[in-house]
């Protein structure tokens, strides 16, 4: 019996597990694994005490919370986080002259533009503008900001700077939010612009389309001809 | 007059009531030690004598915002890891959350007079009768 219970309980935390995807994703991450827990701990207290009748009880009751909770944190969530805001201010002349000023300052930037002396800072904004992107991950409560540049190692340094300007001007009022780095910038592999395999791969298939429409369009225009050929044929023979 | 030296930045006690009935079980719950979620869970059970069961969305999503508003900390101690799962989180009063469930509690030990001289509340009389010599 008690055997069978703790199976239920198993089963029911699982169940409840997949449920929790209707949470905001952040939230879900955070706290998912606790409140799978809680609720297993939940059903093993429902089933030793009120039986199966109280799995039922607290069915009804975690089913309800659920729903309500998700609401509440989905609408959090999207007060939390405005990315258009977010965005905009990142890529605006003042946070970018922020990054700037730190930049103007390395050796090895400035002679990467054939200059003896350092940056000036407007300078070095108007390089950046050019060369940062930022946008929402994928409809997550991430923020991916995308540097571009022909050294590896430059891109990530100005991408981690970006982040490290926007971080240390938030983290005190009247901002006051909290920035965390999941991932910080790593110098590339190899390029992306040009992507090379995806190229090739687009070329390749883009290639064999062609050839089979190319080929299917000779095969019909030879079968048309000989149709056309063979009533007139018939007809001079029947003559 | 009484002044209290507070952190710059940290929020006044006051400021922060009326609690959410949520916020204040919570806030009880752990007047007496450090707990993690389901014995948070189930002391309000018991001090609502069953007629508060807190959900994980419920309890969870409070933990979330009292933890941003400092009311809260989590506990790095553990007990006997033996006895304890270790992927449980244990949490524990801050300076400010007991400030605030200090005032809280104050702000419903008023309310609980006012019904009395209201007589909102019942009085139970008790007698006793002595005979006398």
């Amino acid at each position: 019996m008690r055997g069978r219970r703790h199976e239920a309980a198993e089963r029911a935390a699982r169940v409840y597990e997949r449920l929790l995807a209707i949470y905001p994703a952040k939230h879900r991450r955070e706290y998912g694994p606790l409140m799978a827990q809680l609720f297993r701990d939940q059903c093993r207290d429902a089933l030793e005490r009120e039986g199966w009748m109280g799995l039922v009880g607290l069915w009804c009751r975690v089913l309800w919370d659920t729903a309500k909770m998700s609401v509440v944190e989905h609408i959090a969530a999207i007060q939390r986080i405005d990315f258009m805001k977010i965005t905009s201010r990142l890529t605006s002349s003042n946070w970018l002259a922020a990054v700037a000023v730190g930049m103007a300052g390395d050796r090895r930037w400035a002679a990467r533009y054939s200059r003896a002396e350092l940056l000036t800072s407007e300078e070095a904004y108007l390089l950046l503008k050019r060369v940062v992107a930022v946008r929402q991950f994928r409809n997550t409560s991430l923020l991916e900001v995308r540097v571009f540049s022909e050294d590896r190692d430059e891109a990530a340094a100005i991408a981690n700077k970006v982040v490290d300007v926007y971080r240390s001007a938030t983290s005190s009022p009247p901002l006051r939010a909290r920035v965390e780095i999941t991932d910080r910038a790593e110098p590339g592999l190899r390029p992306v612009r040009p992507n090379v395999p995806l190229n090739v791969t687009v070329g390749l298939i883009a290639g064999l389309t062609a050839g089979f429409l190319a080929g299917g369009l000779v095969m019909l225009i030879r079968q048309k001809q000989r149709g056309d050929v063979a009533p007139s044929v018939g007809h001079a023979s029947s003559s | 007059m009484q002044t209290t030296m507070t952190r710059p930045g940290t929020p006044h006690p006051e400021s922060l009531l009326p609690l959410t009935p949520a916020v204040f079980h919570i806030l009880l719950a752990l007047a007496d030690g450090e707990r993690h979620g389901y014995a948070i869970m189930r002391s309000v059970t018991e001090t609502t004598e069953g007629k508060i069961k807190m959900g994980p969305g419920t309890l969870y999503g409070t933990v979330k915002r009292m933890l941003k508003a400092r009311l809260i900390e989590e506990s790095e101690e553990r007990p006997d890891p033996e006895l304890d799962d270790e992927r449980r989180r244990y949490y524990r009063l801050t300076g400010l959350g007991r400030r605030v469930a200090e005032a809280e509690a104050e702000r419903y030990a008023k309310l609980v007079r006012a019904a009395r001289a209201r007589q909102l509340i019942g009085r139970f009389a008790a007698t006793i009768y002595v005979e006398v010599a």
